[in-house]
């Protein structure tokens, strides 16, 4: 590994860093609504956003790359920032090699905006004074299936492991903290979504807790998950011998793990706020505008894979072309529906990254 | 406004086909007749979104272009693979029917020879009628005879390739096919017998017991200038061949594996109505109220 290559790989997960704090800011920001905080979480990310611009040369980064600068551009969304940190982390220690893509620099963009359009959702809900544990716990329940995601569901057994070239990398010690961080991040999903189901109907906006303790522990829940994330990440990381023996799949699970940390982070502080502040009109208003955009984007994406396709397998019908045509319509939906548009958002925005995922 | 031009319907429909179409999910292997139901989708799908304003309609002309030119090359485009040697030729393809099913060979419109493959996996083919030769890479394909030709992957062939090696004197190595020839220092060998797995029967005549190279022999007619020898090689004795009145040794030091390169092929004559659709479903997205 060149010296070069290591500094990228450092200046990645600085980057990453960055997004996990802007991300932070951004949700305490977003909870008191003290707007000099979410102007400092817009630097914070910009900031970060800016070393990653130095991988934007290598093919299986731009995607990333993609990823992580559009989240940090416009206003700051939790959401957005926490996976641009997962995305940097990827970006930093992709393998290197292969051809570049321009459908798939745009479907990152336009996963980017996606995750903005969530944000969005987020906030007019959180605005309107509704419930805060709802998407914390949703966020619990992310988490977990993120673990889940990894190495086939390993950490269910409590092991975890990628492949280094012919051999394949056993890390006990990395599975036995996923486990944990499995049942910590199931917990807090489980104890704020029972406390949220509790009071569920109840006239006073924002709904009284059912029970503090119970919304303390999924709080400390989420904490600890978010804890032990980082710690599961750290011991892969020295596992592939700091960045040395980096395969794709290792790649990615870091990146997941850095995205799960940074959603549980910014899962907390509107639990500890008393009440929400936000614009719930505005940002509903600016969601469907996002989420117009990320159609568009998406459809572009399709376009550029059939092009990519043409040119280079002979055929415009390739898998990516069919996995991305499927993300625009999804996000079409999202676009247009006037219901259930956080879920919407949310399947708009899974499928367009595993539309950059899996290709 | 009917009821099928409502938000959540279109909202529905897109979220039904999003689903249906993606290959991730294998609801086409678990349902046939998930083709039927998702042409069937995008039919209700193009036609809730007539019933709108003029960017709707231009979302609904783009995604009824896209899906009628994506179902015509799925269903009369053609699509297939050639597998070839090196120096080997052909004028058709083995076709392939929706779902990856063999159909048998087709035409391909003008015989095609791999001159060479590159190591980074490019073939240069020469076109026979057109008298030109085209390059295929794995990162660009190439056009022959209306054809696209694409994705260059190393196979094993059926044949395999016999290492012989010259030695004392001239000294030479050469691969060669059966009933191939080719020329190892000052010789000039033909492989006229190919045995895998060299026995004799019961008549002391040579016989192979399989195909898998597990004792292979071969005869060859050897030539330099105007004299001729033949020769009987095995490869479970090597250095001893040396005929009467040749000064050099022969031996068959291998049988490797011949390697064959699969290109995929296409023909796709609604491509370019495809893109067209999907630039205008984008232009009438866009120019939606925002």
């Amino acid at each position: 590994m060149s010296t070069w290559s290591t500094a990228l790989g450092i200046a990645a997960i600085a980057s990453a860093v960055g997004f996990v704090a802007a991300s932070i800011i951004a949700s305490v920001g977003a909870a008191s609504g003290r707007a000099n905080l979410r102007r400092i979480a817009r630097g914070v990310g910009l900031a970060a956003a800016v070393p990653l611009l130095a991988l934007s040369s290598h093919p299986p980064a731009q995607p990333f790359v993609a990823f992580a600068v559009v989240a940090a551009l416009p206003s700051p969304q939790p959401v957005a920032l926490a996976l641009a940190a997962g995305a940097a982390v990827a970006a930093g220690l992709v393998p290197r090699g292969g051809l570049a893509s321009v459908a798939l620099g745009l479907a990152g963009a336009g996963a980017a905006m996606a995750a903005h359009a969530l944000g969005r959702s987020l906030s007019a809900y959180l605005g309107k004074g509704s419930d805060v544990a709802v998407p914390a716990s949703a966020a619990g329940a992310t988490a977990c299936a993120l673990v889940i995601a990894l190495d086939g569901g390993r950490a269910l057994r409590w092991s975890h492991g990628f492949a280094s070239g012919p051999a394949r990398v056993e890390m006990p010690d990395a599975g036995l903290v996923l486990g944990l961080a499995l049942l910590a991040s199931l917990a807090g999903a489980l104890l704020l979504g029972a406390d949220a189901l509790a009071v569920a109907g109840l006239p006073t906006t924002p709904p009284p807790a059912a029970s503090p303790r119970a919304r303390m522990f999924g709080r400390r829940a989420l904490l600890l998950a978010a804890g032990l994330s980082v710690i599961a990440a750290g011991l892969v990381f020295r596992a592939s011998g700091f960045g040395e023996t980096f395969s794709l799949e290792a790649a990615r699970d870091l990146g997941v793990l850095a995205a799960a940390a940074g959603l549980l982070s910014c899962a907390v502080p509107p639990l500890l706020a008393e009440r929400m502040a936000g614009d719930a009109l505005d940002d509903d208003q600016a969601g469907t505008v996002i989420s117009r955009l990320v159609v568009v984007l998406a459809l572009a994406a399709v376009f550029a894979a059939a092009v990519e396709g043409w040119l280079r397998a002979g055929t415009y019908l390739t898998p990516l072309t069919a996995r991305l045509l499927s993300a625009s319509l999804l996000a079409f939906a999202a676009s247009e529906t006037v219901r259930l548009r956080a879920l919407a958002r949310v399947i708009a925005l899974a499928a367009l990254l595993l539309a950059v995922l899996r290709s | 406004m009917t009821r099928l031009g409502t938000s959540t319907a279109v909202a529905l429909m897109a979220l039904a086909l999003g689903l249906a179409t993606s290959p991730d999910l294998p609801l086409r292997d678990v349902q046939p007749a998930v083709g039927g139901l998702v042409a069937g989708l995008t039919a209700l799908f193009v036609v809730a979104l007539l019933d709108r304003r003029a960017p709707r309609r231009l979302v609904a002309l783009g995604t009824a272009t896209f899906a009628l030119a994506a179902a015509y090359d799925a269903v009369r485009g053609e699509h297939g693979t050639i597998t070839l040697v090196q120096g080997q030729g052909t004028r058709t393809f083995e076709e392939e029917g929706p779902g990856g099913r063999r159909v048998g060979l087709h035409p391909l419109g003008d015989g095609v020879v791999v001159d060479s493959v590159e190591p980074d996996g490019t073939v240069l083919l020469s076109q026979a009628d057109a008298r030109r030769s085209v390059r295929v890479s794995p990162s660009r394909a190439a056009t022959v005879a209306g054809y696209r030709l694409g994705t260059p992957q190393p196979v094993a062939a059926p044949g395999s390739r016999l290492v012989l090696r010259v030695s004392e004197g001239a000294q030479g190595e050469v691969r060669l096919r059966e009933g191939e020839k080719g020329r190892a220092g000052d010789l000039d060998i033909t492989v006229g017998r190919y045995f895998p797995d060299f026995a004799l029967d019961e008549r002391q005549q040579p016989f192979t017991r399989s195909d898998e190279p597990r004792n292979p022999a071969a005869l060859l007619e050897v030539t330099r200038g105007t004299a001729s020898w033949r020769v009987f090689v095995i490869r479970a004795m090597p250095g001893v061949h040396r005929p009467e009145g040749l000064d050099r040794t022969l031996t068959l030091v291998d049988v490797v594996a011949d390697e064959a390169v699969r290109l995929s092929v296409h023909r796709e004559p609604a491509a370019l109505l495809a893109g067209l659709g999907l630039l205008v479903a984008a232009i009438g997205v866009a120019w939606s109220r925002w």
